[in-house]
């Protein structure tokens, strides 16, 4: 635990001078917030419905989030640690290869989450967001928010460990980023998309989180509907701790 | 005395090659050992195998009596060849993060005074040189209270003065430590080492004090002479010393000669019927040592050469 605490402190200060990550996990889903609330933010999401389009905004810009923590900010950063040696110098150090990767993900984790009151607050305050789940409901959202997290987090260090070269963990992290970003609603609406191109974005886990998100967000969730894209959640997170279980993290 | 540091039979492989060859030794007394050898005899990979770097093939390595050490790098410090500093980070954030790891309770200004360093404390890594980035390092890795240091080349790619600053500040922490120091600059290094190993193709060839190593070959000088020169020299060199040894490379004769306490210098130069094809006349030094013990040699045969 000291050891995770002392590498957290380290990373946090490394992340907030890194002015790439703090665009990406601070900068742009305030962005994201304020062109989507000003847009359609105060127009109910179907006639009659109280809800509106920003209490939507709300959870794709979390996942969003998510996403780009998990896909970019860690393996980006892990392989700039790496290309500068830094990464060879901590496994000499009393902390454990899980502690410090721990300690990774808990400093982006941190990072997500006071962008998450950020943006929240921005949407409550300027655009009329409402608090829709009740307490379990709450719950599960917090859990499921952990499984999402988990999801990209652990494809990002998948990513990190399968590339040693840094532009192209660069290159590959932003590819897959923003695939998944104009593939889910978030940048282009789904309904716009041709069908198969629809049914074909359920391949990656983007869509699948926002589902989940948005109807537990606003209240309306419906688990018999939610079921495959829990299971496909579920199944990524097994499938990829399989696979990086079996290979550690080269330091040079 | 239990040894505090020892490898036995030590083997590592990369692919089919062997880079690490039945390494064996035990170290308890603090000083300076020097693991010296030209790059690729395997030096990194036996230090890095020490400190859990590296998984070994074959043996076992003990620190403090055990193996697979759940706290070796409490015990263990490391110095690798960059600097493995966060470019983003100041001095001072380097220094919390060991502060923090080891629960260390130090005034860091008049830490970094002691080693003159302190007007880089709220200085970014990244804007310092590379020989102060050496320096804070070491600077580092002398905060813990490590039982052994391992540095891997401290000095390398450094000049004169920054080398010198290490050299001064590894030997003065070697009285109460066990500090192991990788370089291929041998004879500099050689000057602060209390023990010497010298490493070639994964193996140890030789190993002792330093005197131990520099009397193991019954030999006090080295004449470097043109190779095309060297026959009508040898009988004049025979004259020095009968068993004289000679070793071969790049168009230059090596010739290892004891010369006689009673003879000097001088004595050499006005036995040698050629002396302007002596390119280098100088004590054994560790570089000859090494050189006489890896490379392909020839015990001088009379007959051979007339």
């Amino acid at each position: 635990m000291i050891a995770v605490k002392a590498f957290f402190k380290v990373e946090l200060k490394a992340l907030f001078r890194e002015p790439v990550t703090i665009f990406f996990m601070i900068i742009l889903p305030i962005i994201l917030t304020i062109v989507f609330g000003s847009t359609f933010g105060d127009s109910p999401i179907k006639e009659g419905s109280k809800v509106l389009g920003i209490d939507l905004v709300v959870p794709n810009n979390i996942v969003f989030l998510l996403a780009n923590a998990g896909l970019m900010g860690i393996p980006i950063t892990i392989s700039e640690v790496r290309s500068q040696m830094a990464l060879k110098r901590y496994f000499t150090l009393p902390v454990t290869y899980l502690g410090y990767f721990f300690s990774l993900g808990l400093t982006f984790a941190f990072v997500s989450f006071a962008s998450v009151l950020l943006f929240g607050a921005i949407s409550f305050i300027f655009y009329d967001a409402s608090f829709w789940m009740n307490g379990a409901n709450t719950v599960i959202f917090l859990i499921t928010c952990l499984l999402i997290l988990y999801d990209f987090f652990i494809a990002g260090y998948f990513i990190a460990i399968n590339i040693k070269n840094p532009r192209t963990t660069n290159i590959v992290s932003t590819i897959s980023f923003l695939a998944m970003v104009f593939t889910s609603g978030v940048a282009i609406p789904l309904d716009s998309m041709p069908k198969y191109l629809q049914h074909a974005v359920d391949i990656l886990p983007m869509s699948h989180s926002i589902k989940i998100l948005q109807d537990l967000w606003i209240n309306q969730i419906h688990y018999h509907d939610r079921f495959g894209d829990y299971l496909y959640l579920v199944l990524m997170a097994l499938l990829f701790t399989f696979l990086v279980k079996w290979r550690r993290l080269r330091w040079d | 005395m239990k040894p505090f540091i020892e490898l036995k039979n030590v083997e590592k492989s990369y692919d089919k090659k062997k880079v690490l060859n039945n390494i064996s030794f035990k170290v308890n007394k603090p000083g300076v050992y020097l693991i010296a050898g030209p790059n690729g005899c395997g030096k990194t990979t036996l230090l890095e195998s020490m400190v859990g770097l590296r998984q070994i093939d074959n043996g076992e390595i003990f620190v403090s009596g055990a193996n697979n050490h759940k706290d070796l790098h409490h015990h263990v410090g490391f110095l690798l060849q960059g600097t493995g500093l966060r470019k983003n980070l100041t001095v001072k954030e380097e220094m919390q993060l060991i502060k923090d790891l080891f629960q260390l309770e130090i005034d860091d200004l008049s830490y970094l005074k002691s080693f003159n360093l302190d007007q880089y404390y709220l200085t970014k890594t990244q804007k310092l040189s590379g020989g102060t980035k050496r320096r804070i390092m070491l600077v580092l890795l002398f905060m813990p209270d490590y039982q052994v240091l391992i540095l891997d080349e401290p000095a390398s790619g450094l000049d004169t003065q920054s080398r010198s600053i290490i050299w001064n500040t590894i030997k003065k922490f070697s009285k109460q430590k066990i500090i192991f120091v990788s370089d291929h600059y041998l004879n500099q290094a050689a000057q602060f080492c209390d023990y010497v190993f010298l490493m070639n193709k994964g193996e140890i060839v030789s190993s002792g004090s330093k005197e131990e190593v520099l009397n193991q070959l019954d030999k006090t000088h080295v004449l470097n002479i043109q190779a095309n020169e060297f026959r009508h020299l040898s009988k004049s060199l025979s004259m020095i010393d009968e068993h004289f040894v000679t070793l071969h490379f790049d168009g230059v004769t090596y010739v290892f000669i004891k010369l006689p306490k009673e003879k000097n210098i001088q004595h050499v130069w006005e036995t040698i019927s050629n002396p302007h094809a002596v390119l280098d006349f100088h004590a054994i030094d560790f570089e000859d040592i090494y050189f006489y013990l890896t490379g392909n040699f020839t015990i001088y045969d009379e007959e051979e050469c007339v």
